[in-house]
This record gives C-alpha cells, structure tokens and sequence, in this order.
C-alpha cells in the first residue's frame, strides 16, 4: 500500500538577498506509513517546520516532489488541502476575539461544511479534546493547552485522514502534554495518520511508531523509535545505582567497559563494547552486591545527541 | 455560493466581535460617532465662514458622503490583522479558497460607516442651518450604499501594501481616505486642481459617486445621475479587481518565499 | 540621577522608537492633506484673509494629535508591553520620565506647522508672513508648552480609562472646534464661548492669528492664559499619574506579562 506521505529528493531553499540562501531541506526522502504517528526530530532549524509547510502546501518546494496520500503537493495542491490538517503550535492562528466554537464555526465555513455539519462536528470535537464547558468562552482567555487542543479540534474539522502537528506541545505542562498526547494515541487508533514534528524526546519516544531526524535539512536516520538505538552500532549499556563513586571507578579500568557515565547523584550508565561485555559487567556488580544494575538500550535522546548534539548550542 | 455566504456570515460575527474588543455601544455612539459628526461640522463651518449656506451645504454634503468611504476603508486594519494573529497560512490552504474571507474580513465597516453616514445625513443639516431638499434627499441614500461598496473594495485593494509592509496599516488608512477628503471632490469641486491631479481623481471612489449625490439633491437630469453611477460603479469594480489580485499573488509570493507565516 | 537626565533618556528613547513604528509619522502625513483641503476653500472663495487661519489649523492639530496620539500611548503601550513594571521598580518618579518623552513628540507637531507653511507657499503660491515674529516665537512656545501639559494629563487619563482607542479618536475634533484653531470663536454660536475660554488652543489660535497679522498690540494677557492652563493641566497630570502608580503598587495591578 502505497504510503500516506512520500517525499523524494525534497529540496527547499529560502533566498536572502545579497546574502547567501539558506538551504532548509536538502534531499530529503522520507514516508510515513498509513496510520502511523511518525516523529520527526531536530533541532530548531532543522528543517522541520519548512517540511510540514510543504506538505500542508503552505510552502512551494524548491526542488523534488512530495505525495500526500497519492496526490502531488504542488500539482494537486486542491486535493492535498482537503485531505490534510495542519496543526500548529502556539499562541497564534486563533481568532481571540472569539469563542472555541465560533473559531470551530469560522473554519468549518472555509472548509466548505454546510451549517449542519460543522455544528455537529464542533461540539463531537470540543468534547473530544475537553473543551465542551469552555466552549463559549472567548479564546483570549484560553490557556495554552487549552489553545493547542482548539488547534487539535480545528485540524480534525473537516475529518482529514492525515495530520501535521508542528510542535504541538510546546510550552504546554506535563499533565497538559500527556492529555494530548493520549488524544492523538486514540485518534489515530481510528485511522489516521500523523506527523508531528517535535524536538521534545519525551513525545517522541512516548508517541512515535518511528521517527526520522533531520538536521541541517537533511536526514540523519530513521526507523522504528524502539530500535533506533542500533544505529549506534553494536552499543549496549548497563545502569545502575550505587552511592559509592569508587565502584565507578573500578569500573572504568576494564576491558569490557568503554566509558562510565554519570546520570544523577547515584545514578550510573556504564557503555560496553558488546553482549558479551554486558554479561560480564553484570556478573561483575552482582559479586559487588550491587543489585540494581540492569541492561538497557541507547534511549532516542542519546542517539539524538550523540548524532546531534556535539553541535552543542551552535545553529 | 451558499458557501460564500456562509463565510460572509462568518465574517461579519468575527468582525463584530474584535470590534466589540474596542468599542461598547456607548462608547461607539458618544466616542466615535460623535467625532465624525464633529468632523464633517468643523469643515462646514468653514465652508460658512468663507462663503455662505451654499457653500456650507456644498462642504457638509461632501462630508457626509465621505464618511462612508473612511469607514469602509478600515478594512485595511482588519486586515493587517490577519497577518499578526498568524491566521494568514490557515487561511491560505483553506479549500474555500483566501479570496471569501479576505473580501469579508471587513464588512463590519461597511455596516458601521452606512450607519454613520445615514446618521448625519439625517442630523447634521437641520441642525447647521442648511436643510436638505426632501424626498430627494431620500434617493441620494442609496447612493451613498454603491459609495460604500467601491470603497471598501478600494480599501481592500490598498490593504495588500499593509500585507506586505510591517506596521504601515494606519499609514495606509490615513492615505486612503485623506486622498479621496482631500482631491475627491468633498469640500472644493474636483474640477479646481489642476488638470492631471484631477485626472487622477477619476479612479477615486466616492469622486463620481458624490457627484451624483450632488445631481440628485440640485434636480440634475436622471441620464447624467445614472451615467455618473455607471463611471462610480465601474471604478469600484476596478478596486475589487486590484485587490482580487493582489490577495492572489500575496498567496503565492508568500507560498513561494515562506514569507505567509511570519508576522509581517 | 536628576529629573533633566531623567528626561533626557526619555526623549531619546521615545526617538528609538518613533523611528521603529511607521505610525508616528502619521501627523506629518495628514497635515498637508489638511491643509491642501482648507487652502482650497479658502482660495477658491477668494478669502484671503483666512488664508492665515487656513495655515495655521493644521499646525494646531498636529499638535494636538501629537498630544493625543502619542503621549496618549507611552504609558499604556508600556503597560502592554510589560515594560510598565520594571520602570515602576526604577527609583525614578514616573512623571517626569513621561513628560520627557512627550516632549519629544511635540517636536514632530511642530514640524507639522512647517509643513502647512510649505504647502501654502508651494502648493498655493500664498507665502504667510508674521508681522510679529517675536509674539509669534513666544505664542508658539507657550503653546507647545501648554501641549506638554496637556499631554501629560490625557497620559495619565488615557492609562486608566478602558475606552483608551476610543477617546484617543474622538478627543480631536471637538476640540478643534471650541478652539476655534480654523473658525474663529466669535464666529460660533455665544453659548460655546465658555467653554472655549477652557481649552488652552482658542487662545493660543487668536493670538498666532494676531500675530501674523500684527495686531496684537503686544498683549501678553492670551499667554498668560496659554502658559496658565497648560500648567494646571501638566500638575493635574503629574498628580494623577502619581497617583496611579501608587495604587498599582498597592493594589498588584503591576505585572511582569
């Protein structure tokens, strides 16, 4: 079955002037399966943003193409928009001035519903994502999660079957997030398919079928979320906790071990060069009584930093 | 088409509501309709002052006439405002289409400015003295509503500066409708500037629009009054052209150069 | 640091800004429309003694609207933008940082009567002579100062009302008709003519009519009542605003947005 969103060689650049352009995506072939949550990770100015802009036909690209559910972006671009919704992030694209479901009224009217439809639709929606009671309330007065489930119900209106999230839950509490994130878990449980574009590792690992990362506007890795860690190689590690540090130390001399991390006061992670290894380092805490040690896998956010994150704090 | 008419209906309740953010009932009828009614008394006072009652009826008509264009002309600023909320990308893959909701986005004016102008055309010549000849006053109404539509058609077409300019809408604004109070014909004939100054008057609205105005209120023959509202009709048709267009290559510009979802 | 220093900051600030906001060049922008519209009038009903007046107005509500405008919004647009608070914490009485700025501000009403003189004399071909140069230099000033004062009470007035847009709207026109700055108050009806005395601008219109025209007999009566009433409404100002601080410090009403 062919995937819900394709992209081939897709190149995006901006002009600046006299300045040099800049390349925001650069050959980038990427598909997102049919009701799949796929992530889509990077630092600020990776690339994401402009990628969800082409897909949601905001944006003209550069050069390559993209498929939304078999239609062409830039020559289909009527089809596209009627199949998809956007969903941004933020204070922005509400109208504060008024209330959830007259905004929920507004674009039901530009998304061609008759009166009927979007009536009943909105208040399934403003149920849907726990708006009902504030649903006439003016969206001025609305918190930020509460605006980024109005964006939610606003993207679902016209019942598209594939959705882009730009950064949905930015600047939104635990709680706040973790409600969001449960609606998207059974939205797409109904059939749909999503693209959430995010830098928020938590959300990626707790969402994501599979994730891509992208950087400079171009695509570092992808895969399944839970086996991303084997892109680090033949990388195994061990956690423990003791709150000795000598036991740390010890560690780090042998052969097995290629380097001792400290995770937290008394929280450890020793990388070790193999299976093998891991045993070995495993046999060697239990002798030392320490019973906490476990094996674990490189988690997204150390794959992300390790791939990423030397870059530190440069864009 | 029903369509369209449900996003005008839309338009207008979301219109009203971010007006209702600035001004109350009370504070609209003593603030700013008082300050209009000001304005169009304070030139024809002048008009007294240096001339006679003609002459001040000629300034006050002017005046009240063009109330309805400075009114409809604050679409710019609703507009402007699109850019700010963030809502312009939204609007933009919307399948309906930008062009219903940026033609919409300041119809609350229009029904502000008809009110205002219908209010001083009903108070303000009794009450300076220079009443207006009845029942022909009456057919000088309708009138002034095509006024009001070439208006705001020219408002939307200037509204595209202030889309792609940051900050510049009250400027915009200012220019709009100062052009059309200053050269329009509203207080001192078209006819007085000179000669490509006045050329350039006719692609004004309200400038053939008040003329028949004028006809209708001095008895003028039926065939110049209606010639003249072909001539208003026809420029206000151009403005809406400008702006369709405008709106248009706004959309793709900005689909090209990413420029749609910046905040100006 | 001293209130002159305090002052000056303020107005080099409010110049940082009024070159990054377009929309306080509005008055340049209208006054020569004005004006194009009263000269035409008066031109063309060959009166050519209002020619003056015709010159003038628009000078006047520039500024006036400079006064309105902009002053109306330094304290407001601070409070949105939440600069309010922290400058509210600064140990530095809250008026004269306002004054300062207003009077900057002024500056751009008075370019607002150059720019009608220019029209007059390039548009119009009628070049406006003052008789009286010197009465007019002084008129002038005390007007501007008067406007200070002015400004600074609607500062404080503006701050606290909610119909803020509003009222920055709607307090032109009115008052350019009580003032007579274009019709002359003795041309309107005799029951305005109290309130008239009132506003700081009928006295100032006659007396820079005067003084163009060199009959004023070198009576300073007129400045008098400009520099009188400016005064008033500047301490008015003062006193308000002082008092709003106050009462946002004790009632919380300053935030950190």
């Amino acid at each position: 079955m062919e995937a819900a969103v394709h992209t081939s060689r897709l190149r995006r650049v901006y002009k600046r002037g006299r300045r040099d352009p800049v390349v925001a995506l650069d050959d980038l072939t990427l598909a997102v399966e049919r009701d799949e949550i796929h992530g889509l990770l990077g630092p600020n100015g990776a690339g994401k943003t402009t990628l969800v802009k082409i897909l949601s036909t905001v944006l003209l690209p550069s050069g390559g193409s993209a498929r939304v559910l078999g239609h062409d972006v830039v020559a289909d671009t009527g089809a596209v928009r009627s199949r998809v919704g956007l969903v941004l992030g933020g204070d922005r694209g509400l109208y504060d001035r008024l209330s959830a479901r007259r905004n929920l009224l507004f674009w039901g009217a530009l998304y061609k519903l008759d009166s009927r439809t979007t009536r009943r639709r909105a208040d399934a929606l403003l149920e849907r994502v726990g708006l009902a009671e504030r649903a006439d309330d003016r969206v001025e007065r609305f918190s930020r999660g509460m605006r980024q489930r109005l964006h939610l119900a606003r993207g679902l209106l016209h019942e598209p079957r594939v959705l882009f999230l730009d950064e949905p839950t930015s600047g939104l509490d635990p709680v706040a997030a973790g409600a969001f994130r449960r609606l998207v878990l059974d939205l797409r449980a109904e059939g749909r398919t999503f693209l959430l574009a995010t830098h928020d590792m938590d959300e990626a690992t707790a969402l994501c079928d599979r994730v891509t990362l992208i950087d400079g506007g171009q695509m570092v890795l992808t895969g399944d979320t839970a086996r991303v860690g084997r892109f680090l190689g033949d990388r195994e590690c061990v956690d423990f906790t003791h709150a000795d540090p000598a036991v740390a130390d010890a560690l780090a001399v042998l052969p097995d071990v290629t380097d001792v991390e400290r995770r937290d006061r008394a929280a450890w992670r020793v990388h070790t060069a193999g299976r093998d290894g891991t045993r070995r380092v495993l046999a060697w805490l239990l002798d030392r009584d320490v019973l906490t040690a476990r094996r674990g896998e490189p988690t997204l956010e150390e794959v992300y930093l390790r791939t990423v994150g030397d870059r530190g704090m440069r864009v | 088409m029903r369509a369209v008419l449900r996003i005008v209906r839309e338009s207008l309740i979301l219109g009203f509501a971010e007006m209702g953010a600035v001004y109350t009932w009370r504070t609209w009828t003593f603030g700013w309709l008082m300050r209009l009614l000001c304005q169009a008394t304070f030139y024809a006072l002048l008009g007294r002052y240096v001339g006679d009652d003609t002459t001040m009826q000629y300034v006050l008509v002017g005046n009240i006439v063009v109330l309805a264009c400075m009114e409809s002309t604050i679409v710019v600023i609703s507009l402007a405002g699109e850019r700010r909320m963030g809502t312009l990308p939204l609007l933009a893959v919307a399948p309906s289409g930008h062009m219903p909701v940026y033609l919409g986005r300041g119809l609350q004016w229009t029904v502000t400015g008809m009110t205002s102008s219908l209010v001083a055309w009903f108070v303000l010549p009794p009450l300076l003295g220079v009443p207006l000849p009845w029942p022909r006053a009456a057919y000088a109404i309708p009138v002034v509503l095509l006024i009001l539509a070439s208006s705001y058609g020219y408002g939307c077409a200037l509204s595209g500066i202030a889309l792609r300019l940051r900050g510049v809408e009250w400027l915009v604004l200012n220019l709009a409708y100062g052009i059309v109070m200053t050269f329009g014909g509203v207080n001192v004939p078209v006819e007085v500037w000179p000669a490509p100054l006045e050329a350039a008057a006719q692609a004004l609205p309200v400038v053939h629009g008040l003329e028949a105005v004028r006809g209708i209120l001095g008895g003028a023959p039926l065939g110049s009054v209606m010639r003249l509202l072909g001539t208003e009709a026809l420029v206000g048709a151009c403005w809406y052209g400008v702006a369709a267009l405008s709106m248009d290559r706004l959309v793709s510009a900005g689909r090209r150069d990413g420029s749609l979802g910046h905040a100006g | 640091m001293s209130t002159l220093r305090v002052m000056w900051q303020a107005v080099l600030l409010q110049l940082a800004l009024s070159r990054r906001n377009p929309e306080h060049a509005l008055v340049l922008l209208i006054a020569p429309m004005q004006t194009t519209t009263m000269m035409a009038l008066t031109v063309t009903a060959h009166r050519e003694d209002a020619v003056a007046s015709a010159v003038l107005a628009p000078g006047l509500i520039g500024l006036w609207v400079a006064a309105l405008d902009y002053a109306g919004r330094v304290v407001p647009e601070d409070r949105w933008a939440g600069r309010f608070s922290p400058m509210v914490a600064a140990p530095v009485p809250l008026g004269p940082v306002v004054a300062g700025r207003v009077a900057t501000v002024v500056l751009v009403g008075v370019a607002a009567f150059a720019e009608s003189w220019l029209v007059a004399a390039l548009g119009f071909g009628r070049v406006v002579t003052v008789a009286d140069p010197a009465l007019f230099a002084v008129a002038v000033a005390a007007t501007c100062l008067a406007t200070i004062g002015t400004a600074t009470l609607l500062s404080a007035v503006l701050v606290v009302s909610r119909a803020r847009d509003v009222l920055q709207n709607s307090l032109g026109y009115p008052f350019y008709i009580l003032g007579g700055i274009l019709v002359p108050v003795a041309a309107l009806p005799g029951w305005l003519d109290p309130l008239s005395r009132v506003v700081f601008l009928s006295w100032s219109a006659e007396l820079l009519r005067d003084a163009v025209r060199g009959d004023a007999g070198g009576r300073l009566g007129p400045v008098a009542a400009i520099l009188g009433l400016g005064a008033a409404a500047m301490a008015a100002g003062l006193w308000l605003t002082r008092r709003y601080v106050d009462r946002s410090r004790r009632e919380g009403m300053v935030e950190f947005a």
